[in-house]
């Protein structure tokens, strides 16, 4: 026996032990002895020592792993450090020039008291001090924009402009509140302030090439996805091997209750000569052709695009600039805001792009995960056909096929219907629609305006408690009717039969700001004649603003039936949940309640308030959440279906009412509410959720009162019941008491 | 072949380097911000200075005015003395 302390391998004996260890990097004692046994190379070497290579192997090999993924994150703080220390060097250089300025004409000022000083001498002043102003909007002089070298000259100008926009302070850009300053975070973002429309600007490091981070920011539909249409009507060649493109692009409106944007822009990519390469892109006036707006308000580009340098290793160092006027006076004053926010523009536009190049860096660089044997890609056609499924819906574009049905007195629900669903559904979809009873899809629609409710908080409660709104009756119909061979009468009873849902993570982008998942539906059947009811039912779902940090972003809770086999072009008719801030204006006065959205335009447009509407309190978060839920119908049942539809749209609006109610910091009740609740109102409604879950539960009443009494009664009772134990939790920086009361198990 | 204590060694080195690196950006970034305050600042004052300047230029072009019309007799020394430069260059 080898009794050194320091064991030498012959390079046979390494080979050998690092081939048991690809295939094996802990193995047991047995496998070790084993191993010697075997092995005749290894035949005189110590059990113990065996041992020790083993676990100095893996020691090296933990070490390994952590000097990568050090190297990575100093690779990243570097991009992040030259960014910083350019833009310190601008600003620097700027402030400098101010001072100069500043010092300068308080000099004139003061010897223009004394006025020894010639007029030429004011003149300079005058024109340095206006240079020093932000990018005055120079007029264009008239060209000739139906021939290549005027395109060009548009072209060349938008490029100077973004430039100096991107790397420069040609816009007042402000740090966007929430952005971490981490290795991982999407680098700077900054949104405008005090300039035309809205710009939101963001910068930092991806690990791909220039070309491929290129070929991804033009393909605008797969990552912005209020993107309906881009349509490239013409392309013209450029020196230096660029291109001029004329673009017709076509959004989704976000709200039902404005209308959706289009723009007709110059798109002009080239390289510089230090290697990088440039996507600018700007509106042209309508004289210039393109097609003329139709259902569409023509929205303003102004220079905006992407500066991609390359950086050391095969990444790029990115800098988006998103400039738009959004024509935000044709909207409705309660919704102005939402055309107005930079913020809105940064997380939909700026930083949805950025992450999507990051997600699809990942991926090509095998850093992500698969699930399921899917791949990356497939998953996201998945995300994307949802959001573009329920984007179609809320917008419900009238050449798509779309028309509003008559609705019955009451303006809170639109009924739409769609008979020719080939256009603008999934492909999938077709294969159903050739049956010869297939009427077509359907679509409900509502809004509501929310006060002092966040929005990621609502769509969390909605997804987790999905049985708080959903109606198991209306799923059981959208699920069989997937089938082919939907129910003969569609069921609608109001949201006795009790289910509950199991949800199965699928993905998740790598900022979390997205997931996708599966639920799965179960009901629990008490009576015979609900057996054949109760079935398991699967909703693929798609979950987006509810992250952490995600104070005053959009969020949204999208999902669709799904075939329990799950093929990667199974169809989908997505439904959901839609959740978009209104910056707060402190000017404006303040509604105390939820209001449906028509009686607020109502009463703005009449001049009269609703009554019990309590002005000047403290906080103005309000949002907009639109519902828009999609069905098909076979022909003779379309009545019936929208009946449904309409109902249950209905009862979803009562029930959001309700969570936001809940949700909402406690305030002084209005006449939305028949009953006033001296106590805490969260307590109350969950005193009711508990006895109404006891009741699903176990079929009997949990209290002698009547749920429906007095909220103060309910709780009184719960309270002294026997066997309730009192637990409460209160998150702090969440408006939201949670008291959990559990009851002991009767045997 | 590098050994443990070498990776552990530049490990630890590399884990220093990048927390000096990531304080360093929030440093600059701290800055940025200082500056860009700066400039907003320094701008909102130019802005006033130079309205101010026009004033003045307008004013003193408004006196001027009444000279190349004729004499209109109430002009103040000091313009006269410009008047007198005026006449002297030419």
């Amino acid at each position: 026996m080898d009794t050194s302390k320091y064991v030498r391998y012959t390079p046979e004996q390494v080979e050998a032990l690092e081939r048991v260890y690809a295939e094996c990097p802990k193995p047991t004692s047995i496998k070790r002895h084993q191993l010697i046994r075997e092995c005749s190379i290894l035949s005189n070497v110590d059990p113990k020592q065996i041992k020790v290579w083993f676990q100095n192997r893996r020691c090296r090999e933990k070490q390994r792993k952590e000097a990568s993924h050090l190297q990575t994150v100093n690779r990243k703080l570097t991009a992040m450090n030259k960014l910083l220390m350019e833009e310190n060097d601008r600003l620097q250089k700027q402030v400098s020039h101010l001072v100069y300025d500043n010092g300068y004409m308080r000099q004139q000022l003061h010897t223009q008291v004394n006025s020894t000083t010639t007029d030429t001498c004011c003149e300079t002043v005058v024109v340095s001090g206006q240079q020093q102003q932000q990018n005055p909007m120079a007029q264009h002089p008239q060209r000739d924009v139906n021939s290549p070298t005027g395109l060009l000259a548009i072209a060349e100008e938008t490029l100077a402009e973004f430039l100096s926009k991107a790397t420069g302070t040609a816009v007042d850009w402000v740090q966007m509140i929430g952005m971490k300053p981490g290795p991982e975070s999407i680098g700077i973002v900054t949104v405008s302030r005090n300039c035309d429309g809205v710009a939101a600007r963001a910068c930092g490091l991806v690990s791909l090439e220039p070309m491929k981070v290129a070929e991804i920011l033009k393909d605008r539909p797969s990552w912005y996805h209020d993107c309906r249409c881009l349509d490239i009507l013409s392309v013209i060649p450029t020196g230096k091997g660029g291109t001029i493109e004329l673009i017709y692009l076509q959004t989704y409106a976000p709200t039902t209750l404005a209308s959706a944007r289009d723009f007709w822009t110059l798109r002009y990519t080239t390289s510089l000569e230090d290697g990088s390469l440039v996507i600018c892109e700007r509106s042209l006036t309508p004289t210039t052709g393109g097609p003329p707006a139709t259902s569409s308000v023509r929205a303003t580009m102004l220079p905006s695009g992407y500066l991609i340098r390359p950086f050391e290793g095969g990444g790029s160092i990115i800098h988006i600039v998103d400039h738009i006027d959004l024509d935000a006076c044709s909207v409705p004053e309660v919704l102005r805001p939402l055309y107005e926010s930079s913020k809105i523009l940064a997380q939909k536009m700026t930083m949805a792009a950025f992450r999507y190049v990051r997600q699809i860096a990942q991926e090509t660089n095998g850093e992500i995960q698969y699930v399921g044997g899917r791949q990356p890609a497939a998953l996201r056609a998945f995300s994307q056909r949802l959001c573009r499924g329920f984007n179609n819906a809320v917008s419900g574009f009238i050449d798509d096929g779309w028309t509003i049905m008559d609705n019955d007195g009451l303006e809170d629900v639109t009924i739409a219907v769609n008979s020719s669903p080939n256009k603008f559904l999934d492909a999938q979809y077709n294969t159903l629609s050739i049956l010869p009873t297939f009427g077509g899809v359907l679509c409900a629609r509502a809004s509501m305006l929310l006060q002092d409710v966040c929005p990621a908080l609502l769509v969390r409660f909605l997804r987790e408690h999905r049985s708080e709104w959903a109606d198991y009756g209306v799923d059981a119909y959208s699920s069989a009717s997937l089938k082919a061979s939907p129910y003969a009468v569609p069921c609608a009873r109001p949201g006795v039969f009790p289910s509950s849902q199991v949800i199965l993570p699928l993905a998740q982008t790598v900022e979390h700001e997205e997931f996708l998942e599966v639920v799965r539906l179960e009901g629990h059947a008490f009576s015979p004649e609900n057996i054949a009811l109760s079935r398991d039912m699967y909703l693929l779902q798609l979950c987006s603003g509810i992250e952490e940090n995600a104070t005053g972003a959009c969020a949204q809770l999208v999902f669709a039936h799904i075939d329990e086999s799950f093929g990667d072009d199974a169809p989908l008719l997505p439904s959901g949940f839609s959740v978009i801030p209104l910056e707060p204006k402190s000017d404006s006065p303040i509604a105390a309640r939820t209001l449906d959205l028509a009686s607020t335009l109502e009463a703005r447009t009449g001049g009269t308030r609703p009554a019990g509407e309590v002005e000047g309190s403290k906080y103005n978060h309000r949002s907009v959440l639109t519902i828009a839920f999609q069905f098909t119908f076979e022909n003779h049942y379309r009545e019936n279906v929208a009946a449904m539809a309409r109902q249950y749209v209905r009862n979803i609006v009562g029930s959001v009412q309700r969570v936001a109610m809940a949700i909402a910091p406690s305030r002084l009740c209005s006449q939305m509410t028949p009953k006033c609740f001296p106590g805490s109102p969260e307590a109350i409604t969950l005193a009711r959720w508990i006895c109404k879950s006891y009741k699903v539960h176990t079929g009997g009443e949990l209290l002698q009162v009547d749920s429906q009494a007095a909220g103060d009664a309910v709780l009184k009772q719960l309270w002294h019941h026997t066997d309730s134990i009192m637990c409460c939790s209160v998150k702090m920086n969440v408006r939201f008491c949670s008291f959990f009361i559990c009851k002991p198990s009767r045997t | 072949m590098i050994s443990i204590l070498q990776f552990k060694a530049s490990n630890t080195a590399m884990e220093r380097q990048n927390s000096e690196l990531y304080l360093r950006n929030c440093q600059i970034m701290m800055e940025n911000e200082r500056l860009r305050k700066k400039a907003q600042r320094l701008n909102q004052e130019n802005q006033a200075l130079l309205s101010e300047l026009r004033r003045k230029l307008a004013a003193i072009n408004a006196k001027r005015k009444p000279e190349f019309e004729g004499d209109m007799g109430s002009s103040s020394a000091s313009d006269q003395m410009e008047a007198n430069k005026r006449q002297a260059l030419e």
